[in-house]
């Protein structure tokens, strides 16, 4: 019933067809009200039987009508009923099935009746209903009720026929068939990637014999996608086949502030808390004990949110008495942000306090334990469930296959298909690669370069593309606050932890104006910076001010705010600047300072529309914002 | 009582566009017709559709009543006449069917809590019994949920018990940790999720196992990245949305597509202005058969 069109009819027309349909509504409803009277009498007798078989066949989404008909067939099966007789009901009730299908190719009810006729039956023919199903797909390739259908059938062959690798292959180049048919077979491909890893699972095959099937993939794909590079079934396929490794979320840094008794944690992703870390002091006696207090983070999404985020702060309920600090982070303490990153294994952080407080922010140095290690390393082996590579083998793959859409990009240089598979093949290839190095640095410009060109390609997926370039942006501009850690490849945190100490008259600054910035993806990166300037750029949003706890003064004029955000827990910000943003009321504002913990602050707000420049010199503000000043 | 001729319970919208002669392009949303068409629903017994579509009329008061509320005109639809209605279609197992005299389903439950709670009159009906039937449809080896005692197995009806129970506070009733793990099983190379373990990526399951999850806090166990990527393609250069690649627009899409989206904090990934076109063009400004209701929500989303 999709995609018809309406066409006003005229008004003799209307007559005539309401006419019409008059005696046919009289005649239906007729049958409807003498069959479901015989239901709820439970007749289940044949005259019922007919009037299910007239309602359903021009009706067939009626499915109270679908389940009397079964119920009255079981009832037939259920008196004396010899297995030959069974059988012949059920054949018929699958030819009846089979009209209806006719005129109604896409109704569930109709195949859950075959599939109940079916698993009911004495001897059901699942070779004829394989027959059946190719040719519902020969009609329509992407009738997904057809390869629900399909799928459900093959596994009742499978329980009948042992060998069941021989099943899977056979469905396998009923794919390749389909494919070869019409690349852009979407079905077909999403089938294939059920069966490959049964494939490549079943067969005893080892990692030699592995390859040769894992190339041929490779081909077929290039081949659908060099003859039709703009559909996109291929590249789906393409971009599973080289997988995506799952991320590793790091702490970035860990301190204890022991003037005002908190731990702060720094995490590379905004995770959520399932278990309270566990913190432990030691005092004299040396004795392990467990420190009381309570955990919150302080730069969730939202204001209101406590129990999600990047920047976990920890307070203490004992003031002194200890000269040593443990935390610990395990796995299954949190939840990750989403399904493709994951921490790896327990972190522990350590420091001990020296004997006169010269600096109040104390280093708590993120320790991997190795318990059972799973950090990349040369040895690490990828993508194991289809075709298990070493790291070099898998650096070499991402090379030839960037080096094959780039040949491709070249007769196609419009292919938005192309530069959206060399982004992900060329992430794959950053975060496998050494950290840091030209080769990364590299990578990061071909990204951003990339993301300029499908800005202007693919209109309808702008901002998109703005969010992954703001990424590449930010990362590049960030390399030189992170490093990959001493004892352990591929884990991040903080460069220089001199940054954290306040005292130092160089205060910590992060300057990136004028790039189109959308997002700030992880802002715990800029946990120690002082000063902030991201000026002229696109920022929505000022959530991710959060993560800065240090913060003194951030400039953010000429972005796209509309409301201030994640400024209450930032005690030092002096100096805010959202001038010529997106700002429509006072509120908008004020509703971001109304917890605000701070000393003093000076806000900028002129250029935004809810200023009147004629309300004087001096901006009115309300009482309770007698730390505010607000500026023009 | 209300007829919608398009059915959302089976996912088989009916969608009128814009015919090609009309040259004008609506920049609003007609507010006023689209309550008189919704008002007007239940008066077409003249036409064949209308007795062909009853076993569609809970779900379509659903939607007709959720666009009324968007529209803040609920009571365009007479409070005790919409829920006398609903009351009418529970069964004695605690489970509702499509229309008065029709077999409980899983569907249509969450249909008649859904409306219920639109009106405040859950205390119209037995919530427990209501429970114990959602319950009862929970396959608890799998997780899976069954539609009716017929079987059929779909992760649709696992998003309506999840909703449902959600919206009864019951969700002690299941076993949750199951249900997720059934729903995780129909995960696809594409970030996307089919009906059954298997099954193709289509944009309405997606917007049932998505928001299955996110109503148990498991979004985490998503590709946020790669699902909102495939839900983003789905917007063609006309500025409609499909459900699954290499298919043709619908305005229902719109709404799976969107609420998707949404949910996973993505959709600034669709070009809001060209979607906002599609829809309003497909408003017909003369005729009485519009869209059913989730393109009222999904244009009043957009235009919010």
């Amino acid at each position: 019933m999709h995609g018809r069109k309406r066409v006003k009819p005229t008004a003799e027309v209307e007559k005539l067809r309401k006419e019409k349909e008059a005696s046919k509504i009289k005649e239906y409803n007729g049958i409807v009200a003498a069959c479901l009277e015989k239901k709820n009498k439970c007749e289940f007798d044949n005259e019922a039987f007919i009037l299910t078989t007239k309602i359903l066949s021009q009706n067939p989404d009626f499915y109270t009508i679908w389940n009397f008909r079964r119920s009255i067939l079981l009832n037939e099966i259920s008196e004396d009923c010899s297995e030959e007789e069974k059988q012949q009901k059920f054949s018929s009730e699958l030819l009846f099935l089979q009209e209806v299908f006719r005129h109604n190719p896409k109704s569930y009810w109709i195949f859950n009746h075959r599939q109940w006729c079916l698993d009911t039956m004495p001897n059901p023919d699942w070779k004829s209903e394989l027959d059946l199903v190719s040719k519902m797909l020969d009609m329509d390739a992407r009738n997904f009720h057809g390869w629900n259908y399909r799928r459900y059938v093959i596994s009742k062959l499978s329980c009948i026929d042992s060998n069941a690798l021989n099943l899977s292959k056979t469905e396998f180049d009923f794919t390749t068939a389909k494919i070869n048919q019409n690349f852009s077979n979407y079905s077909a491909w999403h089938q294939r990637s059920k069966l490959l890893p049964k494939l490549v699972e079943d067969e005893q095959l080892g990692d030699q014999g592995k390859k040769p099937l894992i190339d041929q993939e490779f081909e077929l794909v290039k081949s659908a996608f060099y003859t039709d590079p703009d559909d996109q079934s291929a590249w789906l396929y393409h971009w599973w086949l080289i997988g995506r490794e799952i991320r590793h979320i790091s702490i970035l840094g860990a301190y204890y502030d022991s003037q005002n008794y908190q731990i702060i944690l720094a995490f590379d992703d905004e995770i959520g808390m399932l278990t309270p870390f566990q913190v432990a002091y030691k005092n004299d006696t040396s004795q392990l004990n467990i420190v009381e207090g309570h955990w919150r983070s302080v730069s969730g999404s939202s204001d209101v949110d406590r129990m999600h985020g990047s920047v976990w702060i920890f307070t203490l309920n004992i003031e002194s008495g200890f000269n040593e600090l443990f935390v610990t982070v395990k796995p299954e303490w949190i939840v990750p942000s989403n399904s493709e990153v994951k921490l790896v294994s327990n972190i522990q952080m350590h420091c001990q306090l020296p004997e006169q407080n010269k600096d109040t922010l104390i280093l708590m140095p993120p320790q991997t334990v190795a318990e059972n290690t799973t950090i990349l390393s040369t040895a690490s082996r990828f993508r194991e469930d289809i075709l298990p590579m070493t790291m070099h083998e898998r650096i070499n793959l991402l090379k030839r296959e960037i080096a094959t859409v780039k040949e491709l990009q070249e007769i196609e240089p419009e292919s938005k298909w192309c530069l959206q598979t060399l982004l992900i093949l060329l992430r794959e290839l950053k975060y496998i690669s050494e950290l840091n190095t030209e080769e990364s640095k590299n990578i990061d410009e071909e990204v951003i370069t990339i993301c300029g060109q499908l800005i202007n390609i693919d209109k309808m997926r702008t901002k998109r593309f703005e969010d992954l370039r703001s990424r590449a942006i930010f990362e590049t501009a960030t390399n030189n606050l992170i490093q990959v850690s001493p004892n352990a490849q591929q884990e991040i945190i903080f460069r220089d932890n001199r940054l954290f100490m306040s005292e130092k008259s160089q205060l910590p600054t992060f300057t990136l104006t004028n790039r189109n910035l959308t997002i700030i993806p992880t802002p715990s990166i800029l946990l120690h910076i002082r000063i902030l300037d991201l000026s002229y750029n696109k920022l929505t949003s000022t959530i991710f001010l959060s993560n800065l706890i240090h913060l003194q003064e951030a400039d953010l004029r000429d972005n796209c705010i509309s409301s201030i955000n994640g400024v209450n827990n930032l005690r030092f910000l002096r100096v805010l600047n959202v001038q010529s943003n997106l700002i429509e009321s006072w509120e908008a504002v004020r509703n971001g300072f109304v917890k605000w913990q701070g000393g003093e602050c000076k806000v900028y707000v002129s250029g935004n529309s809810f200023i009147n420049e004629s309300d004087g010199k001096k901006l009115k503000w309300e009482k309770e914002m007698d730390k505010i000043e607000f500026c023009y | 009582m209300i007829n919608f001729y398009h059915a959302l319970a089976g996912f088989s919208g009916v969608s009128f566009m814009a015919s090609t002669e009309k040259t004008e392009r609506p920049s609003e949303l007609f507010i006023d017709l689209h309550v008189k068409y919704i008002q007007s629903l239940d008066t077409k017994k003249d036409d064949l559709e209308y007795w062909l579509t009853e076993h569609l009329r809970l779900s379509g008061v659903y939607w007709g009543l959720t666009a009324l509320d968007l529209m803040n005109n609920v009571d365009a639809l007479n409070k005790e006449e919409v829920v006398k209605y609903v009351v009418s279609c529970q069964h004695d197992n605690g489970g509702f069917g499509g229309h008065i005299g029709h077999d409980p389903h899983l569907l249509y439950t969450h249909y008649a809590v859904l409306i219920l709670q639109i009106e405040d009159s859950l205390d119209a009906v037995n919530v427990e019994k209501i429970v114990e039937y959602v319950a009862s449809r929970q396959d608890r080896q799998t997780g899976a949920f069954t539609g009716d005692e017929w079987g059929e197995i779909d992760t649709r009806f696992s998003y309506s018990a999840i909703s449902c129970l959600s919206l009864l506070k019951r969700l002690d009733a299941i076993d949750v940790k199951k249900a997720t793990e059934f729903i995780m099983l129909c995960k696809n190379f594409d970030g996307g999720f089919g009906s059954t373990p298997g099954a193709e990526s289509h944009a309405a399951q997606i917007f049932c196992c998505v928001g299955a999850l996110a109503i148990v806090n498991s979004l985490h166990l998503v590709d946020a990245d790669l699902l909102g990527w495939w839900l983003c393609e789905r917007q063609l250069k006309n500025g409609g949305l499909n459900g699954r690649p290499e298919k043709l627009e619908d305005v229902c899409y719109s709404w799976w597509v969107l609420s998707a989206l949404s949910i996973l904090g993505r959709v600034h990934w669709i070009n809001k202005e060209k979607l906002t076109d599609f829809i309003l063009t497909a408003q017909v400004s003369f005729t009485h058969l519009f869209m059913i209701g989730n393109f009222h929500l999904k244009a009043l989303l957009l235009t919010a």
